[in-house]
């Protein structure tokens, strides 16, 4: 049955994705409004995910691959959501979705394999749990930057190649640049704070030495990028130099995640 | 009764013609109140504008009342009826309620999409509506044709594209700054371009505006009717280093600034510059859109920009027609609804009487029936009468909608011999638009809740 439900979820994505398609293509308003109704039928869904076992006084930890990579995936469709109101653009929406859609089919995947990686008790605690889902938070305000900066240069490219059929709409660059800007603000000291969190952590419950863990190093150089870019903002720098940087900021962000999966010593995932 | 849409407009008429045929606008109450009194005119408005003149009305009888309505024209306005004549456009029934849809939506307009005709035919029906000339149907037709073309405006695009190279000018100005609140923008030049990209600069609330010109007083002159500031021509690279946009539309015969002028000025600061060359020759070195954080646009690409924009409107407009067809398919389907109303009104009044008349013959035979007996027996009397009638009510909508429907409903009041029952109520309906004489008691019309009627 839990099986169905997601296989469903994963139909009302793409049929979301089909309505924000047309809502690009044909600018018609009920297009995007089916569009915004069935997404927000997935975020439900997905909400009750997590809050049926808080009822039942078993919450989700989010430790797991399988419901770290569905609370990633819920945070952009909720927050994508409720940004739709500011940020009108279908382009930005499609993206948004289409990247919480993938998430949630690799969770999907992650989650038949997710009996194998479960983590031993002795290790799980609340400073674990703030650790994830502060790391989590951060990446979706990473990945709107990134999605931002796309669409700065997409916006910048067309309007250098003085190109005008392009039939989407798109924020002004400078908005888009503000965006990210906002964006890898919320997202650095979330991640900053995640890392803190997790170092004390794993100095409290590790006896070996963590610090070259793949991960951790490739979360400091998520922080050191992200960093360096608000470093730069604050110096004045704008336009295609900083929009390059964050999409090189986000490619370290795959890393991490991808790392995690394969060359880490202790994260499970 | 008939709907009728006669005028000229843009298309049909040259100006010359146009402005004699026009109604000013103090005039127009007494011009309503004359065309009320036109023969065969049962409901009329008259929507009056620079590029169109219409007079929009129902009328019993279609060539009579377009002969009164001509004469009224050329009554009004002093233009002889065969001056007018070959320009002036007939459209009727349908072919008119779609002519009212395509205008209201800017589609028949001179820039296609335009929204302001929307609210020159929401104020003409306004007025009207106010003086007591439209009635149910051109209320009902209008209130559909105004809501329709503000939701076309609202959910496509056609009006979002801009269609002169000033708009384009402004727009592209916005798709790279969003918002114009705040920014500097420098404008070279005091002629009548920089004029007019002044006032649309002030229009879009920038944040200071300042003139640059070889002459000083002139660029005084300017920038105290836009708001600015104004520097003579040998201060433009000191101003141009916190500019945000920079419009040129000199006279001059080679280039105001190069790139090698620009180039060390962009190096320096880190924001966005934009540049608008408005003027031919031009005034800016093209390399200048090749630096970095930096865009150039040239009359040229502002045509291209507008046409690309045009060809964007026409396919909403295209896209448009196509929902206006089901519109005057709902309007078509009410209106035919109209005829069935006094029919089914008049069975079921004549079933009422039926059951009446047995309860009271029933009455008389058992008057020592009581007060609960008689109850039920009326409950279900009138239920039998309801059953009955439910079926053929229920047909003759249906049949509405056909195309046999005015026979279908001749044979519906043979069959149920409602004769007498519409003549009743032919009796009791109050008079409608006068002949020839003014009408005495003011008639107030409120649009009418929306259909279908209740039963």
């Amino acid at each position: 049955m839990g099986l169905l439900v997601f296989d469903g979820m994963v139909y009302l994505y793409v049929i979301s994705l089909f309505f924000y398609y047309f809502a690009l293509i044909r600018k018609e308003g009920s297009f995007r409004r089916l569009g915004f109704a069935v997404l927000a039928l997935v975020w439900v869904l997905q909400t009750a995910f997590f809050l049926v076992p808080t009822f039942k006084g078993e919450p989700r930890t989010i430790l797991s691959l399988f419901e770290s990579l569905l609370f990633y995936s819920w945070l952009l469709v909720g927050l994508t959501l409720l940004l739709q109101r500011w940020v009108r653009s279908e382009v930005f929406i499609l993206c948004s979705v289409a990247i919480g859609m993938t998430a949630f089919v690799l969770a999907l995947v992650a989650g038949r394999q997710d009996a194998a990686l479960s983590m031993p008790e002795g290790l799980v605690s609340e400073l674990l749990v703030i650790h994830v889902t502060l790391a989590l938070l951060s990446y979706v305000a990473f990945t709107f930057a990134f999605l931002f900066a796309m669409m700065y240069l997409f916006q910048q490219k067309t309007l250098k190649r003085k190109q005008w059929q392009f039939r989407g709409r798109l924020p002004s660059l400078e908005q888009t640049e503000s965006l990210a800007y906002v964006s890898n603000l919320i997202g650095v000291p979330l991640l900053a704070v995640s890392l803190l969190l997790g170092l004390v952590w794993a100095h409290l419950r590790l006896s070996f030495n963590f610090w070259l863990d793949p991960k951790i190093v490739t979360s400091f150089l998520m922080l050191t990028f992200y960093g360096y870019f608000l470093i730069l903002w604050l110096r004045g720098v704008r336009g295609e130099r900083l929009a390059w940087l964050n999409v090189l900021a986000f490619l370290t962000v795959c890393v991490n995640v991808f790392v995690s999966m394969g060359w880490t010593s202790f994260h499970r995932w | 009764m008939h709907i009728v849409v006669i005028g000229v407009n843009h298309r049909t008429a040259p100006v010359e013609l146009r402005e004699r045929l026009a109604f000013p606008e103090p005039a127009l109450p007494q011009a309503l109140e004359r065309f009320r009194e036109t023969r065969g005119v049962l409901e009329g408005m008259i929507l009056s504008t620079c590029n169109r003149t219409e007079l929009i009305f129902v009328a019993d009888h279609v060539s009579r009342a377009v002969e009164h309505t001509e004469r009224f024209l050329e009554a009004w306005s002093g233009v002889p009826q065969a001056e007018f004549r070959p320009v002036l456009y007939v459209h009727t029934e349908e072919e008119a309620v779609r002519h009212l849809f395509r205008v209201a939506c800017g589609l028949d307009s001179m820039i296609v999409g335009e929204t302001q005709i929307l609210g020159q035919l929401k104020d003409a029906f306004f007025l009207a509506r106010d003086l007591g000339n439209t009635g149910s149907l051109l209320n009902r037709l209008l209130q559909q044709v105004i809501t329709f073309a503000k939701r076309v405006h609202a959910e496509t695009g056609i009006n979002d594209h801009p269609v002169s190279t000033s708009y384009a000018a402004i727009e592209l100005m916005k798709q790279v700054y969003g918002q114009l609140k705040g920014k500097h923008a420098v404008l070279i030049g005091a002629g009548k371009v920089a004029q007019l990209m002044g006032q649309y600069l002030q229009d879009a609330r920038v944040g200071r505006l300042t003139i640059v010109n070889r002459t000083l007083e002139k660029a005084q002159q300017l920038a105290r009717s836009v708001g600015g500031q104004a520097v003579p021509l040998n201060a433009l690279i000191d101003v141009l280093k916190d500019a945000d946009i920079v419009v040129s539309a000199t006279g001059a015969p080679g280039y105001v600034l190069t790139k090698q002028q620009v180039e060390p000025l962009v190096k320096s600061r880190s924001r966005r510059l934009l540049f608008m060359d408005m003027a031919v020759p031009r005034d800016l070195d093209p390399q200048i859109h090749q630096l970095p954080n930096t865009f150039l646009y040239d009359i040229d690409d502002l045509e291209g920009f507008v046409e690309a924009q045009m060809a964007e409107r026409l396919k909403e407009a295209r896209r448009i027609e196509g929902l206006i067809v089901a519109e005057v398919e709902a309007f078509r389907q009410w209106m035919h609804t109209l005829g069935v109303i006094p029919l089914i009104a008049a069975l079921r009044e004549k079933g009422q009487t039926i059951h009446r008349e047995t309860m009271e013959s029933l009455q008389n035979k058992l008057p020592h029936l009581s007060e609960r007996e008689l109850k039920i027996i009326r409950k279900h009397m009138m239920s039998v009468v309801n059953q009955l009638l439910r079926d053929p009510i229920q047909r003759i909508k249906e049949l509405a909608t056909e195309p046999q429907a005015e026979q279908a409903q001749d044979l519906f009041a043979t069959l149920f011999a409602l004769e007498e029952y519409l003549l009743e109520q032919e009796m009791q309906r109050p008079e409608t638009a006068p002949p020839a004489a003014p009408v005495t008691q003011e008639v107030r019309s409120e649009v009418p809740a929306p259909l279908p009627y209740r039963l």
